[in-house]
């Protein structure tokens, strides 16, 4: 258990420690390369199609780094198993451990992000204080949906390869779903149940209801989100526990 | 002889197969080996012998757990064996010692552990000069010797060996050959997968061939690698003579047992001889 404890905690210090480590820059791509994610969403719809008007920075920016977070965490650990493809050969890893390394290393990653991110708001933005309790609640859930949704996936796609292919339209999709830099109230009526029930979207308007407006969340949709990611997560479970040993033959 | 000591892993007419697609969400059942018996014991070391995609590895990974047989029992009574030399592990823009710890854990080792072993690794590897520099400036003998002394140092219960022995340079390939011995005098149990007769004869105390997926025979080294080697002579003269390759020969039907073959081919021996 201590083995594998190690196992997760030292492959994630390595995925963290190698990112940009070859790059000239080295470290600091750690916050310039969500810097330019950012302005280029803030310079798209911010300034070129002058969208939103009063607050649409702070509104964007929130969603934008919950957006990314999830996404990142979400394409490295669906395909945690074919990453360690190599390794699996070679030596025995129980596959339930594997999604939690790029999860960790994404939560590290996405944590200064929101660091950053707060800020901001509180400097520039006159972010909320009122309800800031309910902040690290969400970031929780949002890490129970990340490990949920990228377990079971990881636990799928080696029998479904070309599912690979799928998610980059799924993940997309997704985007283009969540209220990211459009407002939910813009929308027409009759079309905006389909935002209550994509997770994300919630989590994001959360967020931004906690940091902007001083607004607590809607208790039952928080809920229904843990509820559901326990439940899938213990289908991954299942899934990775079951096809343990059966993970490096599928995959030659 | 070794027979007294204990059993450390015994698989029970175990078959392993790959699924093949032979149509549209259609597979069959590819075996590697089928109903093969082998048991495994405290403190020795057994090699495995036979030709090129007899099921070597595939009975190695079965044997270190990282896959499951289809069918058969398998029973064993350590937890932790690994495949020596891990390169797989390696992350190519860390420095040498990261590497010791992305790899060290996954040979099953503890970071206190490795931090403890972290110097001997170092020296036995003979990197110290490059250790804080990225794996990916190394040279392939440099990364052969940083897996191998990982591996070393990571004691496993059981150690793999498949085709190791032909890494790094010359001196190191004398030193890794020379552990490999002091492993062997210890109650270390290794299991080896060589290609060379010479390293087999000198280092394994048991031998054991696979052909078409069933063992043929287990014997002394020396034994076993002689009626091998007549085998593969007998397949390459045929192979000739009638204009089909050693791999069809060998799995025709008539040798399916090679050990009659050789029997069958000895008597015309001793009657052209006669």
């Amino acid at each position: 258990m201590n083995k594998y404890l190690d196992v997760v905690t030292t492959r994630a210090m390595g995925d963290l420690k190698s990112t940009n480590r070859e790059s000239r820059l080295g470290a600091l791509w750690w916050v310039l390369d969500p810097l330019l994610y950012l302005l280029v969403f803030y310079f798209v719809f911010g300034v070129f199609l002058n969208r939103g008007g009063d607050g649409f920075v702070a509104y964007l920016l929130i969603g934008l780094v919950f957006w990314r977070w999830f996404e990142s965490s979400l394409h490295q650990t669906s395909s945690i198993i074919f990453t360690y493809k190599m390794i699996l050969d070679q030596v025995y890893i129980p596959k339930l451990y594997l999604p939690f390394i790029p999860v960790i290393s994404n939560f590290v990653k996405s944590s200064m992000i929101v660091a950053m991110l707060l800020a901001y708001l509180f400097i520039f933005e006159g972010a909320v204080l009122s309800q800031i309790v309910w902040f690290p609640v969400l970031m929780i859930t949002q890490l129970m949906l990340i490990l949920a949704v990228g377990s079971f996936l990881a636990a799928l796609l080696p029998f479904y390869p070309d599912g690979k292919n799928l998610i980059g339209y799924g993940v997309n999709l997704m985007f283009f779903m969540s209220a990211i830099f459009y407002r939910i109230d813009d929308m027409p009526e009759d079309i905006r149940y389909i935002f209550l029930i994509n997770p994300l979207a919630y989590l994001i308007d959360a967020y931004r209801g906690v940091l902007m407006e001083g607004q607590a969340p809607a208790l039952v949709n928080l809920v229904m989100i843990i509820l559901a990611s326990v439940f899938v997560y213990v289908i991954s479970l299942f899934m990775l526990n079951k096809y343990d040993k059966h993970y490096p033959k599928i995959l030659n | 002889m070794i027979m007294k000591r204990k059993i450390v892993f015994t698989a029970n007419e175990i078959s392993v197969g790959y699924k093949v697609k032979s149509g549209f969400m259609r597979s069959d059942m590819d075996w590697v080996f089928q109903d093969l018996s082998i048991d495994l014991y405290q403190g020795e070391s057994l090699a495995i012998v036979g030709r090129n995609g007899a099921g070597k590895s595939t009975l190695m990974k079965v044997i270190a757990g990282i896959i499951e047989q289809d069918k058969g029992e398998v029973e064993r009574s350590f937890s932790n064996a690994s495949l020596l030399s891990l390169q797989a592990g390696f992350v190519m823009a860390l420095s040498g010692e990261e590497n010791i710890y992305l790899s060290g854990v996954l040979l099953g080792m503890t970071r206190k552990e490795i931090k403890l072993r972290l110097n001997e690794i170092i020296d036995y590897a003979d990197i110290r000069r490059s250790i804080n520099k990225p794996v990916s400036t190394y040279s392939s003998g440099m990364k052969a010797r940083l897996g191998f002394s990982i591996a070393i140092f990571s004691k496993p219960e059981i150690v793999l060996i498949d085709e190791v022995l032909g890494v790094g340079d010359d001196e190191f390939r004398e030193k890794s050959t020379e552990a490999i011995k002091d492993m062997i005098k210890s109650d270390q149990t290794v299991v080896f997968v060589s290609h060379n007769p010479q390293i087999i004869k000198e280092l394994c105390d048991r031998a054991i061939w696979i052909e078409n997926g069933r063992v043929v025979m287990t014997s002394t080294p020396t034994e076993v690698l002689k009626k091998y080697q007549r085998f593969t002579m007998i397949c390459g003269v045929v192979a000739k003579n009638i204009g089909k390759t050693t791999s069809d020969v060998r799995l025709h039907k008539n040798n399916i047992d090679p050990l009659k073959t050789i029997e069958r081919f000895d008597a015309l021996d001793k009657k052209n001889a006669g």
